[in-house]
């Protein structure tokens, strides 16, 4: 019985050849099922997946960087930009700033194009937009391969200073401006009884624009933290009557002061001062005209005698 | 038939899972029109900073709360996303804030930035009197 055994197991492969063949046969298309059913569903799945995550459900951002902000937001953004650079003089930390806003470009680049955004969507007001302007204007002025596309000449200021100027101390004592036709003479009395000043005179008659030409700091230990103001046409004769306004940040918050050219004939008929408080930062402007000094900081440390230093303000009127 | 349906849901379970790993944390949706209420804190800060050295630099208050109004949340649907401090009241925020950093030992000159504008919001606090300028 234990030899027969043998020779069955020997002879059946040979006959049941087709039997063991089939069944491969029968597999082939199980696979190619199951590999097409798992295709279509996972391709249901992700769909359904994404579909939910980015239409019905999407993950909520909290940490937006400046780069994703609106362009309304980034342009405010750029524009706290431009403020902290006029204060802190630090054009490396604007530059970073500028960068978060956008990565990819160049940040100077960046400046400039919101400058003339602004110019073209006629958001500059205020004296203050103008400032805002001048601070973007003074991060890329000099920058290489920056381009402009709008005319940012109209808001320049000659000999403008930069955020943090390094004041020399030239003359101890400031020299009054030569008056280009007139001359002091005793008939300047006679117009300091006439001259119409105060809220309540006549608007001097100027038919073009006024422009900030002059911002010089100087010492003057005698008489130190003054700001002495001069209004003059364009051929350099002064205006009396021109009403300027002082601001500055006091300790109950804005504050500001109104006066009027023509009080000091004696000095000039466009002349006007304001004293300082030491530590205090001031800001000129001639609000009927619209023009607006830079930043005027009434320093202790930038006079060798340790005298609050002074300012001498140049406006002159363009007719361009 | 039955094993045929079993795959099927298998799949389908595991594309989902995919989908969801994908769209919530490998891609996720990129806002590109971001509201400035929707910037992270350390931008918000830094925002406020850079408002109060202008503040410091044109001693204009109005134009400094108008800058810091696009910070406010409220009303704004997409800025609701459950941080601890949802900015409201401009002035606050700016006492707020200043304290942190005072209470953080932040730079000084920094605080005294900060204090000038939290004082012309009136908002001065005893523990901002000596780093006021």
């Amino acid at each position: 019985m234990s030899e027969i055994k043998p020779n069955l197991k020997t002879e059946q492969p040979n006959a049941d050849e087709d039997l063991i063949y089939e069944p491969g046969v029968r597999q082939k298309p199980h696979t190619a099922v199951y590999v097409v059913i798992s295709i279509i569903g996972l391709a249901i799945g992700l769909g359904v997946g994404l579909f939910y995550t980015w239409q019905v459900d999407p993950v909520i951002e909290r940490n937006t960087g400046p780069d994703k902000l609106r362009e309304e937001d980034q342009i405010n953004y750029v524009i706290a930009v431009g403020l902290d650079y006029a204060y802190t003089g630090n054009l490396d930390r604007a530059y970073n700033l500028l960068a978060q806003v956008e990565p990819s470009g160049d940040p100077f680049q960046l400046a400039a194009d919101t400058v003339c955004t602004l110019t073209r969507q006629g958001r500059i007001q205020t004296s203050a937009d103008i400032q805002a302007i001048r601070n973007l204007i003074a991060i890329f002025q000099g920058q290489p391969d920056v381009q402009t596309n709008c005319d940012i000449g109209v808001f320049s200021i000659s000999n403008t200073p930069t955020p943090t100027p390094q004041v020399t101390l030239p003359t101890p004592t400031p020299t009054t401006p030569p008056i280009a036709t007139k001359t002091a003479t005793p008939e300047v009395t006679i117009v300091q009884e006439t001259i119409p000043v105060g809220p309540d005179a006549t608007q001097p008659s100027i038919a073009g624009e006024m422009e900030v030409v002059q911002q010089r700091p100087f010492c003057d230990a005698a008489n130190p933290g003054m700001i002495h103001i001069y209004v003059q046409e364009e051929t350099s004769i002064q205006i009396p009557g021109v009403a300027i306004e002082v601001r500055w940040a006091g300790v109950g918050g804005q504050q500001s002061q109104v006066f009027y050219t023509g009080l000091k004939p004696e000095i000039g008929l466009g002349y006007a001062d304001f004293k300082m408080e030491p530590g205090v930062t001031y800001i000129v402007s001639l609000p009927d005209y619209g023009a607006t000094t830079e930043r005027l900081e009434a320093r202790t440390d930038g006079c060798e005698s340790g005298a609050v230093i002074s300012y001498e303000i140049y406006f002159r009127e363009t007719t361009d | 038939m039955r094993n045929y349906l079993l795959t099927g849901i298998i799949t389908i379970a595991l594309g989902i899972g995919v989908g969801v790993y994908v769209g919530w944390v490998q891609y996720p949706v990129e806002y590109r029109n971001s509201y400035m209420c929707q910037l992270s804190d350390s931008y918000q800060e830094e925002y406020t900073l850079m408002v109060a050295r202008g503040y410091r630099e044109d001693g204009d208050l109005n134009k400094a709360l108008d800058r810091l109004q696009p910070l406010r949340a409220v009303g704004v649907p997409e800025c609701d996303d459950g941080r601890s401090y949802q900015i409201d009241n401009i002035p606050e925020w700016v006492q707020v804030l200043t304290e942190r950093y005072i209470s953080q030992g932040a730079d000084p000159a920094l605080i005294r930035d900060l204090v000038a504008l939290a004082e012309g919001f009136g908002r001065l606090t005893p523990i901002m009197e000596s780093f006021r300028s």
